[in-house]
This record gives C-alpha cells, structure tokens and sequence, in this order.
C-alpha cells in the first residue's frame, strides 16, 4: 500500500512537473472591423507545374449563368474573398468566401496571423480587376496597398501572377512638392475596363490595369483611386501604385475649387504636425446652400435655423465618398457641411460642375457621416448589365443618393438627372404624407418631391416626420429617441422572367437600412406590387405584416371597445349609477358600406385607418380628464395664494415642462394622495407619514410628527377632505397658477345649460327634495351658464352646503354668495413629504395609446403653454367638451365620408380636432346626440353621447391589432453588437427552387464592431440571406446566417 | 482577520508605506504649480489599516526622463527594496519607456492617510494670508466621507495637512498622520438626527465658481452637495443636501459620474450618469441660488432638483427587446451646447456583455418646442470597459480621451468627425487620468494593477506621441509591496 501511494505521489508530481505554464496565445481574431471589400482570384494553367494566381473582376469567381461548384477536397481554380480592416490591431483580415472561415496569412509563423498594414486601417476598396486592394490608414496617414495574388496564391495552390515578394507596400501620397502627411479617410477606385478579361488575357501585373486593345494586345496603366483627407477638407485623385496626385479638389464652406495636383495640406502625422492654431479658420458660410439649408425653416422642423458656427472652425471634415458605377460622378461629403458636393471625375483629373458642385441639403442637415448610392455593386450579368460594368443602380428610373446627415436622418437625394458639368440632383423629401396628396402624385408613382426652398410650396409632410430625411421607424417605444441609421445597403430582389408571387414575399429592389440598435430595416425602394392594393411608397418601410400574413395584406383592425365607468383616482369620485351599452359616452359604429338588401347587414367599424397611415398595433384609451403623460411628478412646490400666482395658490417644479406635456389653460393639477407610509418616505423613514382621510379615498403625506397636532390637523381639514383638485389657470414651462376649480356638471359648450333640469343626471344632483338649492342649478358664472352648485359662504358651517369632497368658496364671476369647489385656497403647510401631483386634460376625453402616449400640441408663448396651432391637424390627443362644431359634417353625413374627412386645423372657432356634430347613433337611430370626431395620424372614430355626463370614471379602451411593424432582418440566432456597414456581397444565394433556377439574390454582409463575448472577441462578420429561398416562408424577408441555417457565419 | 481589522481607519494593524504607490486609484497635478502628482493610493486589498494621498515631485520625474539609464535586466523587474530609491531603467522590449523606482519621487514626509478604497480626487484653490492653498477633496468609499486636505508649497516643498484647526498653518506633528474627523464631511444637521452622507461616494464634481462639490454615490442613485463657500472655519465644507432620487424614473442605479454643464451659472444644468440605465439625470439647483458666496457665509439651500431625463438611447432595442447600452460613465458637452457626447460602458452582466461600449453623440440643438433634441447622431465604438472619458487639446484641437480599464488602452477620439484617431496602450487597469496644466503634451494615467503611474507623451508629430514614455513605479502586482 505505502510503494502504491508512493508511486501515486511520483505519478501526480510528474504529472505536475509536466504542467508547465499555459501559453497565452494572442487572440487573433478580429479587433473592431471597419469595413470590407472583396477579391475574386483565379487560376491558370492548373494542370502545368507552376499554376499562376491572378486578382481577377468579380464576374469571373460569380458568374450568374452557371455558379461554381465548390469541392473542398479539390484545388480550385477560382477563390472569393473578403478583405476586412482590423482597425485597432492596424490589421487585414481575410475570409474565405467559400470555405466560410478566417484565413491565416503566415501560416509560417506561430500563431494565427492577419496582414499588418498602418494604424487605424479604416476604409478599404478593391480595384475593380481585382488586382489591387487599398486601405486607408487613417492613424499612420498613409495608404496601403495589398497584392492579392501574393497574399492569396498559397491558399489556392498557386503562385502569384505578380512574381514574388512582399504582398502589400505602405505608401505616403505624394504632391507635385512632396508627401501628403494627412489623414486619409474613405478609398474608392475609379473602375477599369474589365470586359475582355476573359481566360489568361490580362493577368495582374505590379505596373497597372490591363488595357485590352482590339487586337488583344496588352498595356498597362497605373489605377486611380479617389481618397479624402479629413483635415485637409480634400478629395484627391491618386494615381497608383505610385502614390502621385493626379488632381485634387478642396470643399470650403462655399462649396467645391479646384485645389491641382500640388495641394497644401496640415500635417498629421510625424514630425512637424501642423497646431492648430496655424490651420487656417474656416470663413462664415455664405454659400446658397448654406442660405438654403437654414431660410427654409418651418416651425416643427428639427434642429433648424441653426447656422453651423464655422468661424472657429479648421475643417469641414470631408470624408464621405460615393462614385456612380461608371465612374463618372463622385459625390463628397463632410461632417459639418450641409451640402453634398458632386464632382465629374474622368482619368486625366476632377472637375466642379455648376454652383460649386452643391447639392443642398436642407432643413439642419448639419453635415453628413457617411454617403451611399442605390447600387448593387456586383449585379448579376442576367439583369442586364455588361460584363465588366461595376455594379448598376437598382430599380426602374430609380437612382439616389443616401446621406447620412448630423441630425440623425438619412437625406435622400434623386440623381438619376446627373448630368456632367451641372448639377440636377436635389435632395428629395420622403416625409410627404400620401394623405394629403392627389392620386397621381402620391409616392408610389412620384419617386422624388424635391425639398421646396419655399415652406408654402411643399406638400404636406406626415403628422410624426421630422425634416424631410428618413429615420429609423418607430417601434413600440415612441418616447425615446431613435436608433441612429449606420449604413445602407441595396439588393434586387425580382423575380426573374414574369413569374409572380405574393406580397408576402420580397420581389422587387429593396434597401437594407442598418442601425445602431443591431436592426436591419427592410425598406422599400422599387417593389414589385403583384396585387390590386396601393403599392409600397418609395423610401417607405416594409410592413412585417406582409410576412405574417401569407398571401394577403393582415389589415389592422379594432377590437370591440370596453367601457369602464367606476375607475378613478379622484378623491371623492362622482359615478352616475347604472349605465346602459347604449348610454353615456360611447364609439359609435361606422357602417361603411351601403346597406343592401341580402346578406348580414354591416356590423360596421368602431375604428377606420386612414389610408396611407401606418398604425402601429397597441392599445387606445379614450379617458375622460384622463392625466397627461409626462405630469406626474413629486417635486413640487407649493405657494399660496398672492399677488404673483394664482388665485388658488401656484404649483412650481423646476424640472417639469409643462408645455412639452400639453398642459394647457383649463386643465386640471390633481395633488395626488398616498396609500402607505412608504409613498411619503422620499428621504428616510419615519420622517412623513401616510395620513388616511377616509374609506376609498387616498390619504395626504404628512410630517410624522403632524400626525397628533389637532390643531394642525383642524386647520388643514378643509384640504385634506376635499378632492384637492384646482383649475390651472395659467400654464408655465415649470408653474401652473390655480384657481378654484367649480364642483359642477360638465356641459359641452356647444350646449350649454339652459334650466335646472340640464344639470341633474341623477338623484345626487337633483339635491334634497323640496330644497332645489341644494341641487345643482343652471346659473350665469362669468360670462357661461353652467351646472354649479351654490352655498353661503357667509354661514360657519358653509360647507355643509356641499357635498363630500366639496368645499364652499367665494368663486371670482358668481355673486352673490359662493360655489360649491372642489378644494379650497393651497395652503402650502398642510403639505409634507413629496408633493406628488399630476396634471389632468379638463373637460376633454384624453386620448393615448400604449405606443402612442402623447403629441406635443402646446408651445411656449412668453412665458405660457398655448396651443400650437401651427402644428398638424391630425397631432391632437384630446376630445374637448368645447370643441368646435365640424365643418363639412352634420346628421346626414354618411360614415364613409365622415372618416374621409381630414380635420380642419385652428381657425377663428378653435382647433378642429377634434369637432363636434350632432346625429343619431349608429345603432338607437332613435334620438340625436353630440357625437365627436377625432383623428390622430393613426386612428379615425366617434365618439357619441358627449351630452351624457356619467361621472368622474368614463374611459373607452379598445385594442388595435395588425398595422405596421418595421419589417427587420430576423436575427433570432446572432447577437449584433455595434454594427457600422452593411455591404452587398459578390456571393449569390445557391440555386434553388423545383428546377434549380438560379435566382441571382447576393447575399449581404454586416460588419460589427461590438464585443460579442466576453474573452476578448470583438468584432464580427455577418452574413444576411436577405430572401428565404425555402420552407414555409419561402420569399420572404431573410436572416442571418447561423449554424441554425448550417451556415459558418457569423464569423469572429 | 488583518485586512477586518484593517477596514476602520484609526485602528491598529499595519501601516500603510509612506513611500510607494499601491492600487491607485486617483491622481491630479498640482493645478497651480502644476510640480506635484497627487497620487491616492487606495489600499483596495486592505493589506494596510488605511490608504494614502501622496504627493510625487513631477521635477524629479521629468529629470529623470531626460537622464541616461541602463536597460531594465529583465522584463517586468522588481527593484528590491534595499536598492537605491533613485533607480530607473530602459524597457527590455521597449526602449523608449523609462521604468522608475516611484519611492524617489513621493515626499515621504508630506503622504497623509486616508481612508480605504478611497478614489476621485480633485482640488479647490484659495489665498490664505499670502499662501495659495490647494484644498483636496477625495471621495472615501470605506469611511464613507469625503475627505479634504490642504496642500501648501513652501522652499521647495509640499505640505499635506489634513489635522489640527482647518484654517490654522500649522505643520502635522509626526509623519503621515491620519485625517482627522473634522477634514472629513459625513454628516450635517444637529446630532440628535443628522442627515449623513450616504455610502459609496464616487464620482466628484467641483463648481468653482459657484462653490459647489457634488458627489455622486454609486450606492442608491443619490447625489450630495457640499457648499465650499468657506473653505475656513467651522463653516467650511458643509454638506448641504442629499438628493436621493435623481432618476426620475427609476431606482437603485448608482451615480457613476457628474458633469457640471455651465460652471457658475447656478440655472444651468448638472447631469449625473446612471450605471443601470441609460437616462442621464438632468438636475437643478433651487431658483434664485446665489451665483456668489454670501457673505458672511450662511446655510444656502443647495438641495438638487430633478429637471428632465436625457436619454442616450442609441442602442435601445426598437422592438421589445431589452435596452442595451445601459451602463453610461460619462457625459461631456461641445462648448456650443449643441452636441453631447455619451460615454457608454460595456458590462459583462446577466445579459451576456449585450451593452457596447461606445461614445455616443447627442444632438442637443434645441427642436421647435425649445427642447434638446437628444437625438442619436453618431456613435464611434471604443475600446473594452471604457470607465471615464475627458476633453483635452494637446495642440491638434480638442479631442476626448477614452480610459479603458479592461482593455488598457486610451482612446483618442476627435469629436467633430467623430472618429478614433489614435490609441494608446498604456498597460493593465487605466485609472484615472490627468492632465499637466503647464504642459498639454504631457499625461499621467494611474495603473491600479500595477501599482504605478505612467508618463503619457502626447505631443503632436513626437515620435512617442501617443506613447508611454516613463512609468513611475515598477509595475508590479501591489499585493506584492
């Protein structure tokens, strides 16, 4: 036993003596990836015994016509590639296309190895022949270019085409003076012929682009590529691999100049960097665009009138760059202009078209990240494009530009007009509501509404927009700001030939919108609309209803709304006994269609969309003196009644704003009660109290140690037994000045009182009998008639003439004598504790919904909220009882048209959302009642029996299924970090279908720079199959890849 | 049983060395001579009965750095401490970074001891008779107090006092007192039921010109204020309120950093960060706070009122799933007001790490209702666990420097693009970060792993721009001092 444990022991130390430190190998993977272009190689003379690999045009690994098969126990002849900059490692990556996964660079050396190029490699482009890939290393200020074939060659069994040596060279660009030490920013190539690269015409070569002649012979020429440098606010045309500058332009606040092949740049990097202090200022904006981009302000727009201050400034920041496929147009932007500058481009150098190369931006543009065009890059020869064309703009007569503006937006800009040496583009307003427009201009037909420079000119925008750009959609959360849009991506998705499908099925070009919420939004550019229905609107989103719903459209429609008529909190609350379906305030049916004599007659509609609208599915509440979002708070301040504030005393809280909650004049503040000690307990416990008034009424937070001083108590009594509730009558940013608010019977203005009998809907208001004092009467109150109630203000038991929850007080514009309130004059003392109160829509029918809380309908006016009657007629939360009268709807109205109708907005009678008219109930056609229309930019109803007071609990719910959900790429099986581009890839879907027809849909790639682990990942590729090519949902829109869909993406 | 006994400062066990730097957790330079590094040394292993401040004589350093050393005998070597104090060598793998034995640096004489897990530092200024005095403020986490002490220069050397009367001279009788009860704010109100300074204060925030220190705690969601109208006296630092709830819309969050928008102007906005959520508390001082001390000083009403909520909700899902990027450290505003840039911290939580770490740029241009916008407008990914971030011009324009701790890095981002436009490894657990006021190519970032400190060279188009060029202090792990 001992030589066993022994042994043992000997064992367990040669095992430990065995273990030596583990090797901490580097991670290699990737390190905040930035962007990503992609190679196509190719072999010649595989059967020979030096096999040549050559960069080769896209078309040639992708053809269309007959997709290469791949065998990976086969040397292949053909590879595609993506080029991925490791931006913090200063790194390229590189991922097989075919074998899905990483490649090792330097199989030769330990570890798992990528290309090392400069610091902060942050853009990179290939050349269109695949010979040459560049990337713009913006912490090193250079440019490095990357031999494919010598990087590659070994990973397909070949040797470089372009001899052997050192796969990539680091180059400063050179002016005619000297090296350019700035900070380079985006890379593009200028496109190079490449249709008669076919078989081993053209081979790369270290010296140039092949030139094919007629008669096959060969030159060669140096690639141009198009670089901007940030700090130098120019764009440069560099001709490569010699770094020279061939022709350079530099944008100002005035637009483009031409700036030669010499330009004189600050210096970034090395020694002698320019301070800043000897950059030279940029001059105050006095360009047209500048003048266009603020002149043309409307209230309600976003961030407008805000000139960018540019005094201070050193540079623009020029980065962003976009080139039409053949080359011809460049346009350029840059962080803080609000213009995109358009360039003509051709070999020999750029040029400035008309107005300084200006495209204006409008409306607090601010200045533009990033600059997209509607282009497929590698679009399949099957649609029509010639070989060796790069790319083609997708759609029918559809071409456009897609800045990524300061202000949050995507500006859309129509360039399908460029014409070289002017300037036809313009920036197009994707906001215009198709409500408001004719037939033959709604958006579905008309691709662009021009950004009109004249406010009074441009069509209707939709309730909600902001500006004329495109924003994320809005989900579920309308009150948070938006995800931030990151980056575009287009893809055609039609149907080859004259086959059609459904709607639910993706046919037609789409945009693929990336956002910082790790969404892909599925945006409609030129969809194929295979029904009877309107058809998408250009620059609109797709509705995931499409998808859910099979072969129809799932309509939005309203449950059957519930009514509840004893919920509140008010202290004290009135409730009006029993309350028929067919009494009080109820939503009146809409039978829309004519009546005919067979079949079911109509069972109508509680609730019409509009057309064009996109409701969003939520629940809708229509409560009357419902409270208005944003108002309850607990700290404020309580100040008496005096000289400064109201009446009633005055409510102040610096951090609330009031306007921005709609708070108007004539609503109501509510100092909301507590239930427990712990409501009152804001600081520690012990020091406030929850004091109880009585059974079912909230109780007021109190000092603890007020709790047992009678005298307090008797002197606060008159308080805390009432409904504490007060008339706002002035309105501040953070102040509500109060008055007495009148215990009464709510009448529609339009009907005022005109006896007694008006005002007692029941029992408790007729009063005691024989005693008609003591009910509520029809009496002159200011300038109104209305139902109050009256007591003797004189007499020391005088609020006994009240009754519970009321007090008696002297009312400004009733004498002699007092009224019946429903609190008396603050007395701040009787307070302690959070003050906690909220701010309820008087007289009116509060109308939210879960997705939709509230507008903002109100505007600050020296120092008061007031109604914002400039703003959208159908931005309106609130049926008022003092609604005006509808034009254009009376008792004879037929629904249909009633819900056509689009409210009027203010005029001389008051805001005409919503409006009042009187006729007979859709289902007790027996009598006429005051019914209500309101319209929002989502809903249409009525309400009907206005004139029927039921108490202080009436709400109307009902729940809006089907309408819009953003269509996004599923991403049940991924996690997208932080994602920064979305790319169409070369790599087309497999064949698929009965007959293997080749369906020629690219897949597309995101490249995410989040951390999507916790060891040290940071940074992925993924891939997007944008159309389901089988299974149940076969068309529709598509994911991303997984090992759910036997896929090796995401890579990491 | 030591490190319990350690946790009360006061008690017996094991006194902290006067001489080194271990697990720092905050420095600054002098802000008027800008010679001293003070360096707080939290103590964060509870290896001593208390932490330190000391103060390292940036003279010495930078001479240090123009002298000739020997490359380091190996890498990562621990000088022993029998070996000369004054001893600096080359990196073994990197020449252009000095390593220094930090024992020459510290005036030993001068280290006071504070107590544990002590971390934010930063400095009021005033005259007293003909001397300028530096009062220090120090966030305590362990006592919890905020703990102040004066520093005062004279024939070449620097006092730390933080015992006797406030407003006396005199010096602290033996070396390396500990800061007595009276240089520590932990309660206000009568001693019957005081209002005491809640746990875990944090972050720090000084309004000079008001004279307000607001302190933001990581436990709760609350945020202190503390009127220094009066530096002398028994009126002076007085904690003037305690706001427990500055999220409006939640709870529990933490205060993780404040931001004073406009210093001096009392109806001007101080925004406080939340750990769990990413709402950035909008506060208020009372209308009509007096923009100057009153004089004589007198009790001001300093209590914060919750104003409006900014929400950074740039990664917020947009469907129903759970919002992301809820960890904010930070937020800083363009000298227009018009942009905010939002320092977002990723965790590595219960959600799987889902929060990116990021800066984030609101729009803060005001919309047609007068309000901020808030709008997302850009976002630029940075580098892993990113704790603080701080505007600073080193000659190339303003650019906001990101500290990562888990990466190790500093990010440099120019705001106006914005873009990264350099980074810079600096070695494990980047602390705090500070800045020379002489010199703006220079920066001192604590290595609270490494017990050191490190020299960043930020000057423009230097070869070592960007670059470690001197650590102070071997960086070895503390536990091993």
């Amino acid at each position: 036993m001992a030589t066993f444990a022994r042994a043992f022991v000997l064992v367990v130390c040669g095992i430990a003596a065995c273990s030596s430190p583990p090797q901490v190998v580097p991670t290699r993977n990737f390190d905040r990836p930035s962007d990503m272009t992609f190679l196509c190689l190719e072999v010649h003379g595989r059967d020979t015994k030096e096999p040549k690999a050559s960069g080769r045009p896209m078309a040639s690994c992708q053809p269309t016509e007959a997709p290469r098969t791949f065998d990976p126990k086969l040397p292949r002849n053909f590879g595609t590639f993506a080029v991925v900059t490791n931006s913090a490692r200063g790194e390229l990556g590189v991922i097989d296309l075919e074998r899905g996964r990483l490649i090792d660079l330097d199989p030769d050396n330990f570890g798992y190895n990528f290309l090392p190029v400069g610091q902060l490699p942050e853009a990179i482009a290939a050349s269109s022949d695949g010979c040459l890939v560049v990337s713009a290393n913006r912490g090193s200020c250079d440019l490095t270019l990357v031999d494919p074939a010598r990087l590659l060659a070994s990973t397909i069994d070949a040797t470089p085409s372009t001899g052997t040596g050192s796969p990539f060279q680091t180059l400063v660009p050179r002016t005619r003076s000297g090296r350019l030490r700035s900070a380079p920013a985006e890379v593009v190539f200028l496109p190079e012929p490449t249709k008669d690269l076919e078989g081993a015409v053209g081979l790369c070569a270290r010296d140039g682009a092949a030139i094919v002649a007629s008669d096959m012979t060969i030159t060669r020429r140096p690639w141009r590529a198009l670089v901007t440098f940030p700090s130098c606010d120019l764009v440069a045309l560099i001709e490569l691999p010699s770094g020279q500058i061939v022709s350079s332009v530099r944008i100002g606040p005035n637009g483009a100049s031409l700036a030669g092949d010499d330009p004189i740049c600050p210096i970034d990097c090395g020694a002698g960097v320019t301070p800043l202090a000897e950059r030279p200022a940029l001059g105050p904006v006095t360009t047209d665009a500048a003048v266009d981009a603020t002149a043309d302000a409307v209230p309600g727009d976003v961030g407008v009138a805000v000139p960018v201050p540019l005094s201070a400034r050193r540079q623009l920041g020029v980065a962003p760059l976009a080139l039409v496929p053949d080359g011809s147009r460049v346009y350029v932007g840059a962080t803080a202009a609000p213009f995109v500058i358009a360039l003509d481009v051709s070999r020999e150098g750029l040029a400035i078209p008309g107005s300084d190369g200006v495209i204006p931006l409008h409306e607090g543009a601010v200045g533009t990240s990033r600059l997209r065009l509607s282009v497929d890059p590698y679009t399949a020869p099957s649609d029509g494009v010639r070989k060796g064309e790069p790319g083609r703009f997708v759609g029918a007569e559809k071409e456009f530009l897609y800045a990524f503006a300061r202000d949050g937006s995507v500006r859309v800009v129509d360039v399908l007009r460029r014409a070289r040496g002017e300037i036809q583009e313009r920036e197009c307003d994707a906001n215009i509501d198709p409500v408001a427009l004719a037939s033959n201009l709604r958006p579905d037909k008309v691709a662009c509404y021009p950004v009109s420079d004249d406010p009074a000119k441009r069509p209707q925008r939709k309730p909600l927009a902001l500006g004329p750009g495109l924003r994320v959609p809005v989900g579920d959360q309308q009150d948070l700001p938006l995800p931030l849009p990151k980056d575009i991506a287009f893809a055609n998705l039609s149907l080859p030939g004259t086959n059609k499908v459904s709607n639910n099925q993706l046919d037609g070009a789409f945009g693929f919108l990336l956002a910082t919420d790790g969404e892909v939004y599925v945006m409609n550019l030129d969809p194929t609309n295979n029904d009877s229905s309107t058809p998408p609107f250009v620059h609109s989103f797709r509705n995931a209803a499409l998808s859910r719903a099979g072969t129809k459209s799932e309509g939005p429609e309203a449950s059957d709304p519930v009514r509840d008529f004893t919920t509140t909190e008010v202290p004290f609350p009135i409730r009006i006994g029993a309350v028929s379906s067919l009494r009080g305030p109820l939503l009146d049916r809409l039978r829309i269609k004519p009546p005919t004599e067979e079949g079911p007659p109509d069972k109508g509609l509680w609730v019409v969309v509009p057309p064009g609208a996109q409701p969003r599915p939520q629940r809708w509440s229509v409560v009357w003196e419902g409270a208005l979002p944003g108002t309850a708070r607990a700290t404020g301040v309580l100040r008496p009644p005096g000289a400064t504030v109201g009446a009633a005393g005055a409510l102040d809280d610096q951090g609330a704003n009031f306007c921005r909650s709609a708070v108007e004049r004539g609503d109501e503040l509510m100092m909301v009660g507590c239930d427990q000690d712990i409501d009152c307990q804001r600081d520690k416990p012990g020091v406030h109290s929850c004091y109880p008034i009585g059974p079912g009424t909230p109780g007021i937070c109190l000092p603890t140690e007020k709790l047992r001083d009678e005298a307090f108590l008797r002197g606060c009594a008159r308080i805390f037994t009432s409904r504490r509730r007060y008339e706002i009558t002035r309105a501040g940013r953070s102040r509500l000045e109060l008055g007495l608010k009148i215990d009464e019977v709510p009448r529609p203005a339009t009907a005022p009182c005109a006896n007694d009998t008006d005002c007692q809907p029941d029992a408790a208001h007729r009063g005691i009998p024989g005693r008609p004092e003591t009910g509520y009467r029809c009496l002159p109150v200011g300038t109104a008639r209305r139902c109050v109630r009256t007591c003797n203000v004189g007499k020391a038991d005088r609020d006994r003439d009240c009754r519970a929850g009321t007090v008696c007080e002297e009312v400004v514009g009733f004498a002699p004598g007092g009224l019946c309130v429903e609190a008396p004059p603050l007395d701040p003392a009787c307070f302690g504790g959070d003050v906690r109160f909220r701010v309820q829509a008087g007289n009116s029918f509060l109308v939210t919904g879960s997705s939709t809380t509230g507008f903002t309908t109100t505007r600050e006016d020296n120092g008061e909220c007031r109604p914002d009657l400039t703003r959208h007629p159908l931005l309106s939360n609130r049926i008022r009882l003092d609604s005006p009268f509808c034009k254009g709807i009376d008792a004879m109205t037929k629904p249909a048209d009633i819900v056509a109708v689009v409210p009027s907005a203010a005029d001389a009678s008051g805001w005409g959302n919503a409006c009042l008219f009187y006729a007979p109930n859709q289902d007790d056609p027996t009598g006429v009642h005051l019914k209500a229309y309101f319209a929002n930019p989502e809903i249409r109803f009525v309400v009907t029996n206005l004139e029927e007071y039921v108490g202080d609990a009436a709400s109307i719910r009902f729940v809006l299924t089907g309408g819009f959900v953003p269509e996004t790429v599923s991403a049940r099986n991924v996690f997208v970090g932080m994602p920064e581009r979305i790319v169409t890839g070369p790599v087309k879907l497999a064949p698929f279908g009965s007959a293997r027809t080749v369906w020629p849909y690219p897949y597309l790639f995101v490249v995410d720079q989040g951390r999507i682990s916790n060891n040290g990942g940071r940074g992925q590729i993924l891939r997007i199959t944008p159309r389901l090519p089988t299974g149940s949902n076969a068309g529709a829109v598509g994911q991303f890849d997984s090992i759910f869909s036997s896929s090796t993406f995401p890579i990491q | 049983m030591a490190g319990v006994s350690a946790c009360a400062i006061g008690e017996t066990g094991v006194a902290p060395p006067n001489d080194r730097i271990f697990f720092p957790s905050g420095v600054l330079v002098d802000p008027v001579s800008s010679r001293w590094l003070y360096v707080v040394n939290s103590n964060a292993d509870l290896r001593y009965n208390a932490g330190t401040l000391t103060a390292l004589d940036l003279d010495r350093v930078r001479a240090d750095r123009a002298a000739k050393w020997t490359t380091c005998p190996w890498t990562r070597f621990d000088p022993k401490a029998e070996q000369p104090s004054h001893f600096c060598c080359r990196d073994a793998f990197d020449a252009r970074v000095l390593t220094c034995n930090d024992r020459h640096y510290v005036d030993s004489q001068a280290t006071v001891r504070i107590g544990s897990f002590a971390g934010a530092l930063l400095a009021q200024t005033f005259v007293r008779g003909t001397n300028m005095v530096r009062r220090l403020f120090v966030a305590v986490r362990a006592d919890p107090s905020i703990t102040f002490v004066d520093v005062t220069e004279s024939a070449g050397r620097i006092n730390l006092r933080c015992t006797g009367e406030r407003s006396g001279t005199d010096v602290p009788g033996g070396p390396n007192p500990q800061c007595q009860d009276s240089w520590r704010i932990r309660q206000t109100g009568p001693k019957a039921s005081p209002v005491v300074l809640p746990q875990e204060p944090f972050a720090l925030a000084l309004d000079e010109k008001l004279h307000i220190l607001y302190v933001g705690h990581l436990f709760n969601d609350g945020v202190s204020t503390i009127d220094v109208c009066a530096p002398e006296g028994a009126e002076g630092p007085r904690l003037a309120s305690l706001n427990p709830r500055v999220f409006p819309r939640s709870r529990f969050q933490g205060v993780t950093s404040l931001t004073v928008s406009s210093p001096g102007q009392a109806d001007q906005p101080i925004f406080a960060t939340p750990r769990f959520s990413f709402e950035i508390a909008e506060l208020g001082l009372p209308a009509g706070t007096a923009a100057t001390c009153p004089a004589p000083p007198a009790a001001r009403d300093l209590t914060l009122v919750a104003r409006d909520v900014v929400p950074s909700s740039a990664f917020q899902a947009s469907g129903s799933g759970l919002p992301r990027g809820v960890d904010v450290r930070g937020v800083l505003f363009s000298t227009d007001g018009e942009k905010a840039y939002v320092l977002h911290h990723n965790s590595n939580d219960s959600q799987g790490g889902l929060h990116p770490s990021a800066l984030v740029v609101l729009d803060r241009r005001r919309d047609a209702d007068g309000q901020p916008s808030n709008q997302a407008v850009a976002s630029v990914e940075v580098c892993a666990g990113p704790t603080a971030m701080h505007i600073h011009d080193t000659g190339r324009g303003p650019r906001i420097f990101v500290t990562c701790y888990e990466a190790g890095q500093i990010y440099v981002v120019d705001p106006e693009l914005p873009a990264v436009t350099a980074l810079i490894d600096v070695g494990r657990g980047p602390g705090t970060l500070a800045f020379s006021p002489d010199d703006p190519t220079l920066a001192y970032v604590s290595s609270f792993p490494d017990a050191s400190v490190a020299v960043l060279d930020l000057a423009p188009g230097s070869a070592t721009e960007y670059r470690v060029i001197q650590r102070i202090g071997f960086p070895s792990p503390s536990v091993k001092r």
